[in-house]
């Protein structure tokens, strides 16, 4: 590849592909057809940088991925708040397309209607149906929580990071899953899905710090706790409008 | 500055701001609340990189920061498509809100309701307003075509960079200015006049003003005719 001696963004004599006082590549070059053509197909197809990239790293390897991140290993990573939005939005995009209902005995609806809070639960239901989206998102923070607390070997932060990655990476998973849905015997697999990624993402991630038996635990009860606080949380805050 | 002498990412050595071998910074620290903070502040404040960083240079030196774009600065440039489409995004959002209807002439819209054309007109001016955000962003392409006839200097796909900065830069403004016009985008002549004053001064060349200035309006109309026709006619047949 021909390249110039200096970077052509600061003039810094080059000594590798990057420039080390801007950080620009050092391979670029005048813009034509073929390339932009060429740097469209590579950040679509390449596997070892970007969105694909934590695809494939998050599902072969989640524990030594995230770990490194941290760690300050972050250049070849797609930013997890990022991957975290773009997979709900892959997740509730899919969820319109693919509707997976369950259905509602009548027996149960009869006892449920009478129940004290009925009317506020059916309106947090159709809100969360409206609202999907954006909290889903909102999970990234519930899940942190319960990590934090049981995982003290990084900050509150990390957790945040943390839980990016597994959340983004459910909701992709949950996403994939979604089309066998249409089945309605494999409706209750379809939903249980993304939380059993997140608890073996735990699981892998968290393993180095304890004993085998602690990091099962504690990786289970994280996904129990997580989930209670998403549900319970938007819902004790809402309430009142109801 | 506490830097590593070391790249966290690859291990490479490092002795300046960035590794050499993969170009990620030497800054790079442990995640904390702080650092957050300070990044989401800086991304927003800082007016020498990224999207702050084309608003004022585009304004104050169009022609050499789209020159030095196309000579390989490009490390603090926000990159020209995704600066067109936020900026388009902006101008429509800008346009739901603050524009106002125009009023039309019921005389002449008589005389002209039940031919075909006028059908045709009707549901393509619809379309056209149901569908601005993707219709307007292809003005990066149909400006393209005149400029790269006109202005030899650059391939077509530099055309398509340089035109997606003046489409992005023009829709940006007319949408600052939106609340105070009022006016449709369809029949505002605010980005028009913007995108010919910004060809003058990216294509101008000493003792040539004049003809730059004529071609410059010249491209503006072939632009602007080709932006109105070609998807008319694209969509004739389904109107």
């Amino acid at each position: 590849m021909p390249q110039p001696a200096h970077c052509l963004n600061c003039g810094t004599p080059l000594k590798g592909k990057f420039c080390s006082n801007c950080g620009q590549k050092a391979s670029t070059e005048r813009i034509t057809a073929a390339s932009l053509g060429a740097s469209a197909l590579q950040s679509i197809v390449n596997l070892d940088k970007g969105f694909l990239f934590n695809l494939k790293q998050l599902t072969i390897a989640p524990g030594v991925t995230i770990r490194e991140y941290l760690a300050g290993k972050r250049k070849a990573v797609f930013k997890p708040v990022q991957y975290a939005i773009i997979a709900v939005t892959l997740l509730t995009l899919a969820d319109s397309f693919f509707v997976t209902t369950a259905p509602i005995e009548a027996d149960s609806v009869e006892n449920l209607i009478k129940a004290p809070i009925f009317s506020e639960l059916y309106q947090y239901g159709r809100f969360t149906m409206q609202n999907l989206k954006y909290l889903w998102i909102l999970n990234v923070f519930f899940f942190a929580l319960p990590t934090y607390w049981f995982f003290k070997q990084y900050n509150f932060t990390e957790h945040l990071a943390i839980n990016a990655f597994v959340v983004g990476h459910a909701a992709l998973v949950g996403t994939l899953f979604l089309p066998a849905g249409s089945i309605p015997a494999l409706v209750k697999v379809v939903n249980a899905a993304p939380y059993v990624v997140m608890g073996l993402m735990y699981y892998f991630i968290f393993r180095p710090f304890g004993e085998i038996g602690e990091a099962i635990g504690i990786s289970l009860l994280s996904v129990v706790v997580g989930s209670i606080l998403s549900f319970l949380l938007p819902f004790l805050v809402l309430l009142p409008f109801l | 500055m506490n830097e590593n002498l070391r790249c966290l990412n690859c291990d490479n050595i490092i002795e300046e701001n960035f590794c050499p071998k993969c170009g990620q910074k030497a800054s790079t620290k442990r995640i904390t609340i702080q650092g957050l903070i300070t990044s989401v502040i800086n991304s927003l404040s800082n007016i020498d990189k990224g999207f702050l960083f084309n608003l004022k240079h585009l304004t104050l030196t169009p022609r050499k920061t789209i020159q030095d774009y196309i000579d390989g600065k490009r490390k603090d440039v926000f990159k020209p498509v995704q600066y067109a489409i936020i900026a388009v995004t902006l101008l429509t959002l800008a346009d739901q809100y603050f524009a106002t209807s125009v009023l039309i002439n019921t005389e002449q819209r008589h005389t002209m309701e039940g031919t075909l054309l006028f059908q045709k007109s009707y549901n393509y001016g619809r379309f056209i307003h149901e569908n601005l955000k993707y219709l307007w962003f292809l003005n990066v392409f149909f400006f393209s075509i005149p400029t790269y006839f006109f202005f030899k200097r650059y391939n077509f796909a530099e055309h398509l960079a340089i035109n997606a900065f003046v489409i992005g830069h023009v829709s940006l403004i007319t949408a600052l200015a939106l609340p105070i016009t009022g006016i449709r985008i369809v029949f505002n002549p605010i980005p028009f006049v913007l995108v010919a004053i910004m060809y003058m001064f990216i294509f101008s060349r000493k003792r040539h003003l004049i003809e730059t200035g004529v071609i410059s309006l010249l491209s503006v109309f072939v632009g602007y005719v080709l932006f109105f026709l070609v998807p008319f006619l694209v969509l004739f047949p389904f109107l």
